[in-house]
């Protein structure tokens, strides 16, 4: 087995298990019942929703901008006062924008013709002639990366929590950022090749070729991340989608919510109490 | 921001359960056990992990929760166990931790692969001991963090599903059960038994009567009311909610609402939400097999947080479907509530935009008065507006507190959840604080509030840090400002004061002598959990 075939082995492993394990945890959790109603409410239509659509709008919000953690604060421990802070709704929406635009403007690298406003996206994130080759998007996401780890490392409330796990998939995806921006900047990958390949890939008949070893180190990570998804807590992009405190809707007291595993339950009778308290009870209502 | 690595806050810990409150409640392992022997059963770890797996195949919030943090720590500083202990432990992420990492080791993958790498803890008697048990009872399920969480994890499920857990084995907390064993036998969480409820509610009457000139009554186990009244007993019985209960009785009887209150569901508060899906449902059936026999047409609920979660999210679907009520319309203003559960606030709100009822605001202009947001009616049903309306319309001092700690941003009063009980009044006080440095900030010299925890958590928080305000309903203020045609006196009804120290004292509840009224209170705080600051409304001098 030659080392190209290595490669593609890995590669379609590594999707197989993205896509089996993506689905397999979904479906598994689409299948939990969902007892009951808890919802989280607050003021205003969205975050009160009593219709459908106001629950589309407020799952819209929470995943296109983040709308809980814009609502964020501090607590200021010296004044005893709870303060707005939008540091971490700015970084994460950074980080989550930039690797979507990321993620679409490279979409191109497995589509034949490409679609025009994949072509007009890339024509804005360009930084052009400054960095040719780079992106605003792929500079920021490392700006925003950066700022997530080092939250991580310097806050020691942040230190506490994070695990391995945490660390992991913020220097995985670091690694694919900077190994991708050095590739466009520095080594100047022939893309013509790599669209081949992923193209080749795509179509079950891939020929590896014969590309700078950093653009394989590059596909390795991108690889292992798409494979250690499924495991991980990296399954909130999908999670959000379930959470039944953001997709339920706030309406328990109309429409009635049954929950499938209900059961009765025996309780001690007016009757029975009543004989109990006899006494009293006769006392009393004369 | 500080965390104290020295976890400060695991000494904090709940007395255990006795075997007579969980022999009532029917629940597993039943025994008397202490904090230094805690008896557990020998195959304990076996059936606590089944348990886990129960309740994640059980609750898909369970198992999603468990699953998708992401450890952000955008939840961190938003409790205030949190923030009064600065234990890391008591971060909401911290907290869900504990159980997560249980849950990874036994089921998932990477846990039974990598162990401590990945965050998967064995489950040993020092982790039930020092963290489940501990941390899981400084919880009170306010879901304050739910709200900043992006995903809209909340904690209090997976409190929830670690109190069940715990239970699973026999490890409950003694304040929670005693108070459910209660309602079971007696019918509320005070354990007012029929004869001393009718008898503080002849006593309500008679101050009625004293403070306005007029008979206005509270009609007890009326069959064929159109409505069935529900509130936390405490109403019936402590200083800080009693005015509550004078307040919605002038309502009524202004409007002429043909309602009435039960002994046998003679409580609101829903004490088996602190403890499990069994006790709530239990509990809600009381209710509305009471609704039933009295054969009422819809219910109110009165100013009570955690009734309403029950009441709002889940007694339609654990004692419903309540087609045997009907839809509820005021028979005064018309207006279809599209429901059989009205908020007594939703159904005053409704009265005041109507005109229906007779205020005069200067009544309360002794009063600078805010209002405290509770957890539930906030964070649960969305109940944020109507309180405010009341008391724009029922006095004329009102003040807004900050909006990073009112609405559904508000903070617990740091008792709610199952936590109002004396041994861990330290880390009451400190966790309260958050809520009390705002309402310090607003400069009301009245504090109303629409959830019995908080009426009886708040004020001696406010004494901890030296705030001088008081403590009532929106009832309370609202029954201040009705003006009743011919009525004697300025109905600002007074409660009480206990007589002096050192005479023989009386306990009204069960009747026990007493040589001295510290005897008497020390009595009513054991026997019938009513805070020694309240135990004149129990303890009467002889």
């Amino acid at each position: 087995m030659t080392a190209a075939t290595i490669v593609v082995y890995f590669l379609y492993l590594a999707f197989a298990v993205f896509v089996v394990g993506f689905i397999y945890r979904i479906v598994k959790w689409a299948n939990i019942p969902v007892p009951l109603k808890i919802v989280t409410t607050g003021s205003g239509y969205l975050d009160n929703p009593k219709s459908t659509r106001a629950v589309v709008l407020r799952m819209a919000g929470e995943i296109l901008v983040f709308k809980s953690l814009f609502q964020n604060t501090t607590y200021d421990f010296e004044k005893n006062e709870t303060r707005s802070n939008k540091w971490l709704w700015v970084g994460a929406l950074a980080f989550h924008w930039t690797l979507f635009i990321i993620i679409v403007r490279q979409l191109r690298y497995f589509m034949e013709p490409v679609p025009s406003w994949i072509t007009s996206l890339r024509t804005i994130d360009e930084i052009g002639t400054l960095a040719p080759g780079l992106y605003y998007s792929s500079l920021l996401i490392i700006v925003a990366l950066l700022y997530l780890l080092i939250r991580r490392l310097i806050y020691p409330e942040l230190r506490f929590i994070s695990l391995f796990s945490d660390y992991f998939a913020l220097l995985l995806l670091l690694a694919i950022v900077l190994s991708g921006d050095i590739l466009a900047y520095y080594v100047r990958v022939n893309v013509v090749e790599v669209k081949v390949f992923m193209l080749g890939l795509l179509a079950f008949k891939p020929v590896v070729p014969e590309l700078h070893w950093l653009f394989f180190v590059h596909l390795f990570f991108v690889y292992v991340l798409l494979a250690y998804l499924p495991f991980s807590k990296l399954m909130h992009i999908p999670g959000i989608f379930f959470s039944p405190t953001r997709n339920q809707m706030n309406d328990a007291r109309v429409k009635r919510h049954v929950n499938p595993w209900d059961y009765p339950v025996k309780i001690e009778s007016w009757e029975e109490y009543a004989k109990r308290f006899e006494d009293d009870l006769k006392a009393v209502e004369k | 921001m500080n965390i104290d690595l020295s976890f400060p806050a695991k000494k904090y810990k709940c007395w255990p359960a006795k075997k007579k409150d969980t022999d009532v409640m029917g629940t597993p392992f039943s025994r008397d056990w202490t904090l230094e022997d805690w008896k557990l059963p020998p195959n304990w770890q076996e059936i606590a992990i089944k348990k886990l797996d129960e309740l994640r195949k059980k609750y898909r919030s369970v198992q999603l929760y468990l699953d998708i943090c992401v450890r952000c720590g955008a939840c961190a500083d938003k409790c205030q166990y949190f923030l009064g202990t600065q234990d890391p432990n008591n971060m909401p992420v911290a907290r869900q931790e504990i159980l997560r990492s249980i849950y990874r080791r036994y089921y998932t993958l990477s846990g039974k692969l990598f162990g401590r790498l990945v965050g998967a803890r064995e489950l040993t008697e020092e982790v039930l001991k020092d963290l489940l048990y501990p941390y899981y009872y400084q919880c009170s399920e306010c879901r304050r963090c739910s709200f900043y969480c992006p995903f809209g994890i909340d904690t209090a499920e997976i409190t929830m599903a670690a109190r069940e857990l715990m239970i699973s084995i026999g490890v409950q907390t003694k304040y929670v059960t005693e108070v459910i064993a209660k309602v079971h036998t007696i019918g509320n969480n005070l354990g007012i038994p029929p004869k001393a409820f009718y008898a503080t509610v002849k006593f309500a009457e008679e101050e009625l009567k004293d403070a306005t000139g007029i008979d206005i009554k509270i009609p007890i186990n009326k069959k064929g009311a159109e409505v069935l009244l529900v509130t936390p007993s405490a109403e019936f019985f402590s200083p800080y909610h009693w005015g509550t209960m004078l307040g919605w009785a002038k309502m009524f009887h202004q409007i002429g609402l043909d309602y009435t209150v039960s002994v046998y569901a003679s409580e609101g508060g829903e004490f088996g939400l602190f403890h499990s899906y069994d006790q709530t449902k239990k509990i809600a059936q009381r209710i509305v097999d009471e609704a039933k026999r009295l054969g009422v047409k819809w219910m109110i609920g009165g100013e009570c947080g955690h009734q309403w979660r029950v009441w709002h999210d889940f007694m339609n679907t654990m004692s419903g479907p309540l087609d045997f009520l009907e839809d509820a319309v005021s028979p005064i203003t018309g207006t279809e509530f599209g429901t059989p559960i009205v908020h007594i606030c939703e159904f005053a709100a409704d009265l005041i935009k109507h005109n229906k009822l007779k205020l005069d605001p200067s009544r309360n202009d002794s009063y600078i008065a805010t209002f405290a947001d509770s957890c539930n009616p906030a964070r649960a049903m969305g109940l944020i507006e109507e309180p405010r309306y009341i008391l724009k319309h029922v006095c004329n001092n009102y003040v807004e507190m900050e909006p990073n700690a009112s609405r559904e941003k508000c903070y617990c009063c740091a008792s709610g959840g199952g936590l109002l009980t004396d041994e861990i009044l330290e880390l009451r006080m400190k966790a309260g604080r958050p809520r009390a440095e705002a309402i310090r900030r607003t400069g009301a010299n009245f504090v109303t509030m629409i959830c019995a925890i908080c009426k009886a958590a708040t004020p001696p928080v406010l004494d901890y840090w030296k705030i001088t305000a008081e403590v009532g309903g929106v009832h309370q203020l609202l029954g201040n400002a009705l003006v009743f045609k011919g009525e004697v006196k300025k109905a600002e009804p007074k409660v009480e004061k206990a007589e002096e120290v050192g005479k023989g004292a009386e306990c009204d509840l069960c009747g026990a002598k007493f040589s001295s009224m510290n005897q008497c209170c020390e009595h009513a705080e054991k026997e019938h959990k009513i805070a020694r600051a309240s135990c004149d409304m129990c303890c009467k001098g002889v």
